[in-house]
């Protein structure tokens, strides 16, 4: 087999330790990798919520290009204001200014989180402590 | 019967559960959290097990609670009024029926009063080319306009063989002139050519049709079309005054093709054919279709409709129907027309500025050469993958640049940070070669033939999950490359379990991190738009621009202004994160805590791309969540 295979690709050309990924990372990396992460986020977040107020061409070009097609813009009155009113569009909405495709991605989304909550219960409940 | 499916994934995971956890010793505080921490062969693996069975009982509730959900939309949507939803694509459409009127008659006899209208394609290549050559003309002159007005000196230019310059302004004034002209008798002359064609064909429409409803066996509805004989007069696009305009009379009989071996060229009038031909594109017809091009064999159906060459290629093979109910166009769709394979293949036409119109000229046979060529590339592309990652490993990578560069090593002996920064090169040029794949895969769809764009987002989602699966989620899981995974299990194929059992656990950690990236700091860059503020940067810092270049977006779309953010890529975002499904459903049982990051992203996305796809990226198609099913197909 590995002499069949070999005409296709020279082992040189083969080398597997450029896929190999560290296995030794443990709960310090990942506590790490959190808290790096969740500072990049809450500055991503906190310069959305700022600036979308002063430039909202930005961060809403649709509402320019297809007026007829995008809800209002979200009142710029507070910084995270934005969230709540995110949170109350609902899918009818989504449905008349985006479309049915981008309902159903955002229900793809929604559905992996109802399918792996429900699930976390017996993992964490569960299959956590018996690990341990 | 959704269990019978799921059975032998439920028997592959036991499986690698019952393997599962072999290193007890020198384990790490994750860990101790995960499967890793048990013994192989332990009792306490049943628990993974019935684990896994609640995990799949859980996602079926879902996904068919979600099914309703999709149903219920999905009913919503084809219930609208639109034209599109009763608009169908006729595919393969026979030589002698390429005309309105003709296939417009054929409609008509078998669905009565059912028709609205019938559009044949035209080849209009000629026209095509003429506006682009005028698009491009125009940003010339705007260009050369703008730098007049910035203070420059007047533009002079050189054309062709003359050895005087010639002003800018003026020459590519007078070139959009006359492209102006040749456009407008382009537009003409091809209308033109579409009503000659409905008025010759006309008057035989009858006959065409009945020789295929003949040939396929259908006499009954040969004999209701004769008694219907005029019918097609309704189909006429204009009126008697335009015969003078047209150069033809109406009455003018077409010749009749009732012979079938005159279409065969002699030996010499191919030659000939070769000899002449005045494009290479002609040349490669002629020798594409042989000395029998007009004879693919001897069945009587396709020898009656067939057309001689000089009529052949004003129209394509493709039409747009549209009838005046839902129940006409769906029957349509799912009705046999033609015995010959592929032949009048009828199926839902995609939205006007969903179709990549040039597809449009790609024939059915040449489709499937494509096809054929492009999925061997891409199976050949996810094994060969390691080829192009070694590279990067030899050439980028810490040790490869400190051997190459002296002072590269003299600065990482002198600082931890700097060596640190050299580490990243690597991965920062892995992850660059994995970002070029989405647009190398829809390309490959382009040039595949699909004739939507949302059929080669679907294809490109199927694709790049595939390949995400083979060489990111098992390659980097096994720490080998594909070939290497095929040698191991060709010699020995049960140690596919045990490998999977010692090689999953131990990458729990790592593809948690992973997760938490993506979730954090993926997220924050995708609502903060933050690719699409460097590429409008780079617009912006480029000096001189005409508004018309602002607006262009070069490299295939890669750079565009912030207030042109294009449409949402579907198939890389679904690929890319149905790719979390799986590292969650994988892991949900051997190392739970990778569900803390999974769930930090699902939530966030949902909320997120909420926003992106309502406020920012523009919607180009609507299939009406056709690519529900595709994904969720995927997702079980």
């Amino acid at each position: 087999m590995s002499r069949r295979l070999d005409w296709l690709l020279p082992s040189w050309l083969e080398n597997a330790n450029a896929f190999d990924q560290s296995m030794d990372e443990d709960m310090s990396s990942i506590g790490y990798t959190i808290l790096f992460n969740v500072i990049i986020w809450a500055v991503c977040v906190g310069f959305f919520s700022f600036y979308r107020r002063y430039d909202p061409k930005l961060y809403t070009p649709k509402v320019d290009m297809f007026p007829d097609k995008t809800l209002p813009r979200i009142p710029h009155d507070t910084y995270f204001g934005w969230i709540v009113d995110l949170y109350n569009i609902t899918d009818d909405q989504i449905i008349e200014k985006a479309g049915y495709d981008q309902l159903f991605l955002i229900r793809f989304y929604r559905l992996a989180f109802k399918i792996f909550s429900t699930f976390a219960i017996y993992a964490w409940g569960v299959v956590l402590p018996v690990n341990r | 019967m959704d269990m019978f499916y799921y059975m032998p994934s439920i028997i592959y995971m036991f499986h690698i559960y019952r393997l599962g956890g072999a290193n007890v010793s020198g384990i790490n505080s994750f860990e101790i959290w995960s499967m890793t921490n048990i013994s192989q062969g332990s009792r306490l693996c049943w628990f993974h097990f019935f684990g896994i069975c609640i995990l799949t009982w859980v996602t079926i509730f879902f996904v068919e609670k979600e099914y309703v959900i999709y149903a219920k939309y999905r009913h919503i949507y084809l219930r609208r009024k639109d034209a599109r939803l009763r608009t169908v694509i006729v595919e393969g459409i026979p030589h002698k029926m390429r005309s309105n009127v003709t296939l417009a008659t054929y409609f008509e006899a078998l669905y009565p009063n059912a028709i609205v209208c019938v559009r044949l394609a035209q080849d209009l290549r000629q026209l095509e080319q003429l506006v682009a050559d005028r698009e491009n003309a125009l940003a010339k002159l705007e260009r050369y306009d703008l730098l007049t007005k910035q203070g420059h000196s007047r533009p002079m230019i050189k054309v062709g063989n003359m050895i005087q310059p010639v002003d800018a302004i003026k020459y590519y004034c007078m070139q959009v002139n006359n492209l102006n002209e040749a456009i407008e008798r382009e537009q003409e002359s091809s209308r033109r050519l579409a009503i000659r064609e409905d008025r010759k064909s006309g008057s035989n429409a009858i006959n065409v049709i009945g020789e295929f409803l003949h040939v396929t066996q259908i006499g009954a509805l040969k004999r209701m079309m004769k008694n219907k004989s005029g019918s097609s007069k309704k189909w006429f696009v204009k009126s008697q005054e335009d015969d003078d305009n047209i150069g033809r009379s109406a009455n003018d009989k077409p010749k009749p093709y009732n012979s079938f071996s005159v279409y065969r060229l002699s030996w010499s009038e191919w030659v000939w054919k070769l000899w002449t031909a005045p494009t290479a594109k002609e040349l490669w017809r002629g020798l594409k279709d042989g000395r029998h091009g007009e004879y693919h064999g001897t069945n009587d159906e396709r020898a009656n409709l067939i057309s001689p060459p000089e009529e052949r290629n004003m129209f394509l093979s493709k039409a747009f129907v549209t009838f005046k109910t839902f129940t006409a166009a769906t029957t349509a769709r799912q009705v046999i027309h033609m015995q010959l394979i592929g032949r009048m293949a009828i199926s839902e036409a995609p939205e006007p500025t969903d179709i990549l119109w040039q597809n449009l000229y790609t024939s059915r046979t040449s489709v499937f050469y494509r096809r054929l060529i492009i999925e061997s590339a891409v199976i050949l592309l996810n094994v060969i993958w390691v080829a192009p990652v070694t590279l990067v490993s030899f050439v980028v990578s810490e040790d490869a640049l400190r051997n190459y560069f002296p002072f590269i090593d003299i600065l990482c002996s002198r600082s931890q940070w700097f060596e640190s920064a050299i580490d990243l090169i690597q991965p920062g040029v892995l992850v660059a070669l994995m970002m070029i794949l989405p647009p190398i895969l829809q390309a490959l769809g382009m040039l595949e033939g699909y004739i939507s764009h949302s059929s080669i987002q679907f294809r490109t989602f199927d694709r790049y999950f595939f390949f995400q699966i083979i060489n990111v989620f098992l390659v980097t899981t096994i720490a080998g490359s594909v070939i290497d995974c095929l040698k191991e299990v060709y010699n020995s194929p049960t140690s596919t379990f045990e490998l999977l059992g010692s090689s999953l656990p131990k990458m729990g950690a790592f593809f948690t991190n992973f997760m938490f990236i993506k979730a954090f700091t993926g997220l924050g860059m995708e609502i903060i738009r933050l690719a699409a503020m460097f590429s409008g940067l780079l617009k912006l810092l480029t000096p001189n621009l005409t508004l018309r270049e602002r607006k262009a977006t070069p490299l295939f779309g890669g750079i565009r202004a912030t207030f042109n953010p294009g449409w949402f890529a579907f198939a890389k975002v679904y690929a890319q994160d149905m790719l979390q499904v799986v590292l969650c459903a994988n892991y949900a049982n051997i190392a739970p805590l990778i569900l803390v990051a999974g769930l930090c992203y699902f939530g966030m996305a949902s909320f997120i791309y909420k926003h992106q796809l309502l406020y920012v990226y523009e919607p180009i198609y609507e299939t009406g969540g056709m690519c529900k099913r595709l994904v969720i197909t995927n997702d079980i």
